[in-house]
Formats: structure tokens, sequence, C-alpha cells
């Protein structure tokens, strides 16, 4: 069967058959493992990439996504602490992610919003004193390892992002 | 993981489409066809990447469709039950010269698209010339001509 496969081949002028090459199973192995890798979230939502963080009294906790991509929406959601006496909090963003970052939209819309050294983002509070979470939804606009910081008061949260092209 | 589920799908969405659609549509497409396929591509396209036109996204999603497609190619080589639900099987519409007018009404063919092959494929010209014609599961006709047509099949 072979031989007679083989003298076809030659009679075309072909290449002799041999099945699939090393490199085709190779690139297949792999086209499977980037998919699977996809489902699990390594190249952006999915159980891999949703993480939180908290502060050290855990009183400021935040889910982000560890891998997103660029120029795509996700989400950070904030859980800030309020005080009963206060009427507002203050919710602080590094100038640095800001850069590097295009806010679309912010819920509950803050009270104010200022980009100087930080980002500033003043929310009203309902007086009881219970946390309130804040979401931030934005499109990361540069590629590569980013790194952030936000705080409430004296309680600060860093954390990473790697952001696919 | 959206952009995998999305692609897989609009993938089964499609399949499921063009199945009932039939044979008869990517095969001899006519202007408005073309211009179907095109809107359905375009329809498509906001459907697998949404708002993120990320180059990983794309590949994501390319890299999707190719995997779903040859695992159902293997999975329809391994069982000619999916094989003929997923592809439909050939069907004889002219024997021996005579036209099968039932199978060509619900496969949507007349007899002058059974011409047209026999014309480009073998020259031939009429449908007594014509020993069989098959609908493909690609859409296209074949024609093997009537040994008293003396032309080559």
């Amino acid at each position: 069967m072979r031989q007679q496969g083989s003298s076809a081949e030659a009679q075309l002028g072909l290449p002799e058959y041999r099945g699939h090459t090393t490199a085709e199973k190779i690139f297949l192995a792999l086209l499977v493992l980037f998919i699977l890798g996809a489902l699990a979230g390594l190249f952006g939502d999915g159980p891999l990439s949703q993480s939180s963080i908290a502060s050290a009294d855990g009183q400021v906790r935040m889910e982000y996504q560890r891998f997103s991509r660029r120029l795509a929406p996700q989400s950070l959601e904030i859980t800030l602490p309020t005080h009963a006496s206060a009427g507002h909090v203050e919710l602080h963003l590094n100038a640095e992610y800001l850069r590097r970052v295009q806010i679309t939209e912010i819920f509950p819309q803050p009270l104010e919003s200022t980009h100087h050294r930080t980002g500033l983002l003043r929310f009203a509070t309902d007086g009881s004193g219970e946390p309130m979470t804040v979401r931030v939804h934005l499109e990361a606009e540069h590629a590569g390892l980013q790194e952030a910081q936000l705080s409430v008061g004296r309680q600060v949260v860093r954390f990473k992002q790697i952001v696919y092209p | 993981m959206d952009s995998v589920l999305r692609a897989a799908a609009v993938y089964l969405i499609l399949l499921i489409i063009m199945r009932i659609a039939g044979k008869r549509t990517l095969a001899q497409v006519t202007v408005f066809d073309f211009i179907l396929l095109l809107i359905i591509g375009e329809a498509t396209q906001q459907a697998l990447l949404g708002e993120d036109f990320s180059i990983i996204n794309a590949a994501i999603v390319i890299g999707t469709l190719v995997l779903l497609d040859i695992a159902l190619s293997v999975l329809k080589q391994r069982s000619e039950a999916l094989d003929r639900i997923l592809d439909d099987t050939p069907v004889v519409i002219v024997d021996h010269g005579k036209l099968l007018q039932d199978r060509m009404d619900r496969s949507r063919i007349d007899e002058q698209e059974i011409l047209v092959a026999a014309r480009e494929l073998h020259g031939l010209e009429r449908i007594e010339q014509i020993k069989f014609a098959v609908l493909e599961r690609s859409g296209g006709i074949s024609i093997v001509p009537a040994e008293s047509s003396g032309k080559d099949s």
C-alpha cells in the first residue's frame, strides 16, 4: 500500500507522503494549549485572571483582572470603608496607572474627580458607616506590565496587571 | 474565557444556519447571495469580537474557530451519523436522463442549473445525454454523461 502510494506520488512529481509532520503536531498541541489557557483566563477574563486583594487591615478590598487586553473593557470593584460621621470618602489612584488606562465609567458617580500628582475620586456616602462598593470601568491603553496603587486614607492596596497587546 | 465561548457559540449558530440553508447557499452564489454572505460576515464580526479589538483576542477567536473545525472534522470522520447530520449526503437528481423532480424541488435546483453544469463540465446539450447528475455535499453539481452521448466522462 505504501509502495503504491509512493509510486503514484513519484509519477505525479509530488513529494513523498509523510503524514502529519512533527511541526504540525507541535503547532496543533500549542493551539490546544493556547485555547485552554484562554478558557482558564490566562489572556483575559476567567478564573486564573480574576483576583482580589485587600489592604493590611482588610477594610479596603478590590477585585480586578490579573490579565487583561489592551483596549478591552475591564473593571475594578473596590470596597471602601466609610464613617458614619463623614459625608464622603476619598479614593486615590496613582498617576502612573492613570496615564496607562482610560476610565470609561465610574459607578456610583463621584462627587469630584481630580488628577494632579495622583488621581482623586471623592464619593458621597449614605452616612450609615457601612462599606461602599465602587465599580470603575476602564480600558488599558498600553500593553505590558503595569503596577498600580490605590489608597483610602492610610490604607494602601498595590496590584499588578499584565496587559496583552 | 469569554472570547472562546463567544467564538464557539457563533460557530455553532453558523453551523446550524448553514445546515438549514442547504447546500445551494455557498455553491454557485448569485450576486445577492454574495452580498448576503458579506452581511452575515459583518454581523458575525461584531458578535465575535465585541468591543475587544486586541491582537490577542483576534488570535483567541481565530484559534477557537480553527480548533473547533478540526475537532468537528475528526468527529465526522469517526461517526458516519454525525457526518450525515452536519454535512448531508450527495443527492442524485438525474437518473439515466430522467429528472428526479421531488429531489430537485427539495434541494431547490431547477433543470437549467443542471444543464449549466452539464454544458460547463462535459459540453452536453440535453438532459437525455446525462446518465447521472449528483448534487454534491459541497453544493456543486457533478455530471456523469450517458455512454451514448459520445463525450468523455
